[in-house]
């Protein structure tokens, strides 16, 4: 089995690397592997791994609740790269059982958490099922808070279990959001409709918002919650140092 | 302690701090542990047990419950049961665990909102 110290070696001869580098890596040490592409700007690593392995496993999760817009880029994105493209759906029956019982908006009434874990968490838990690593394209700069710590290769701390070991690759943990746009202008890559209309990060349509110069990305997400309610209680600003 | 939900349990790390002011080799080591598989942010508290200062917020939590060595981790149940984990791998298991119920998922948002931005 696969401990979670082996890794600190490895995240730590790519915490500097290119993106390009660290995926290069990522797919020739494992075969099993298969990118995350969330319908945003995360397709620069879509751009990057099909030039690395053609052909490379990409999923996406379709929750139901996405822009028109963001199902034309997940298209086009199929069209244009020479990718395998597995899209997720939830399972119908959690989904029927919580429209039945709560409508089509509970999520106003009773925070994201439960509509997200049968829309994106049940589907990603069973893909990730099938997996030996998966690749993300969490950014250190998305949130200070609970993603300051993101290292470019871990042990996933959510999807591992006791005699199983996933490996969750970032290769954008050090790139900011201006370094990912660089690369979008330069390469020439498609992006999604809804970045010029002022979306910065892009979730289902009832749930995300444009915002405004200078607002942080993660203000457009779930806007109706608290910001000590959207971190759940592990908002860095919660957590009492010693001292 | 700072709570938000209040139907979500709690987790307060304790950790030792020597006489010199850092903490000790093995609350590192964890410290360490947690950052590298992400957790370091899934603490709601963490609570310095000071050498030679039995009033200290860690120290007196430990004595409270009975707790030698530290540093460990104190599971807080909403309804105010409280569970002593001491060993890392028990208390990452603890975390790891993800259900198929409905609200098994809601939980694992809750305790990784970071999985909601997929």
């Amino acid at each position: 089995m696969t401990t979670t110290f082996e890794f600190e070696p490895i995240a730590g001869r790519f915490a500097d690397r290119h993106p390009e580098e660290i995926l290069e890596w990522a797919l020739g040490q494992y075969g099993n592997i298969s990118v995350s592409f969330s319908g945003a700007e995360d397709v620069v690593l879509v751009d990057m791994a099909c030039r690395i392995r053609p052909g490379v496993p990409v999923f996406t999760l379709d929750t139901g609740r996405l822009h028109a817009d963001t199902y034309r880029f997940i298209e086009t994105v199929r069209e244009t790269y020479p990718i395998e493209l597995d899209v997720l759906h939830p399972d119908a029956e959690q989904l029927n059982q919580l429209v039945r019982e709560k409508g089509l908006f509970s999520f106003y009434r009773d925070g994201h958490g439960e509509c997200c874990g049968i829309r994106k968490v049940g589907p990603l838990s069973r893909k990730l099922a099938t997996l030996d690593a998966w690749i993300t394209g969490q950014r250190r700069d998305q949130s200070p808070d609970t993603r300051a710590e993101v290292p470019v290769v871990q042990r996933d701390g959510v999807f591992s279990g006791p005699d199983r070991t996933l490996v969750k690759i970032n290769p954008l943990a050090n790139w900011s959001s201006a370094d990912v746009w660089k690369y979008i202008r330069e390469n020439d890559v498609p992006f999604n409709e809804l970045h010029r209309k002022g979306f910065a990060s892009i979730g289902c349509e009832p749930c995300t918002r444009a915002v405004l110069p200078n607002q942080h990305e993660r203000e457009g997400r779930w806007w109706w919650e608290s910001s000590a309610e959207k971190e759940c209680g592990l908002h860095a600003d919660n957590v009492r140092k010693a001292g | 302690m700072t709570t938000v939900s209040g139907t979500e349990p709690t987790v307060v790390f304790v950790k030792k701090i020597q006489a010199g002011g850092e903490a000790c080799a093995k609350c590192r080591d964890i410290e360490q542990r947690l950052r590298f598989d992400g957790l370091m942010n899934r603490l709601d508290e963490i609570l310095a047990a000071r050498e030679g200062d039995p009033d200290s917020p860690g120290a007196m939590l430990a004595e409270r419950l009975g707790v030698r060595r530290a540093p460990f981790f104190v599971i807080r149940d909403p309804d105010g049961g409280e569970r002593v984990i001491e060993s890392y791998l028990a208390f990452k298991r603890w975390f790891s665990t993800v259900g198929s119920t409905t609200g098994d998922l809601k939980d694992v948002v809750d305790r990784h909102p970071d999985l909601a931005f997929v």
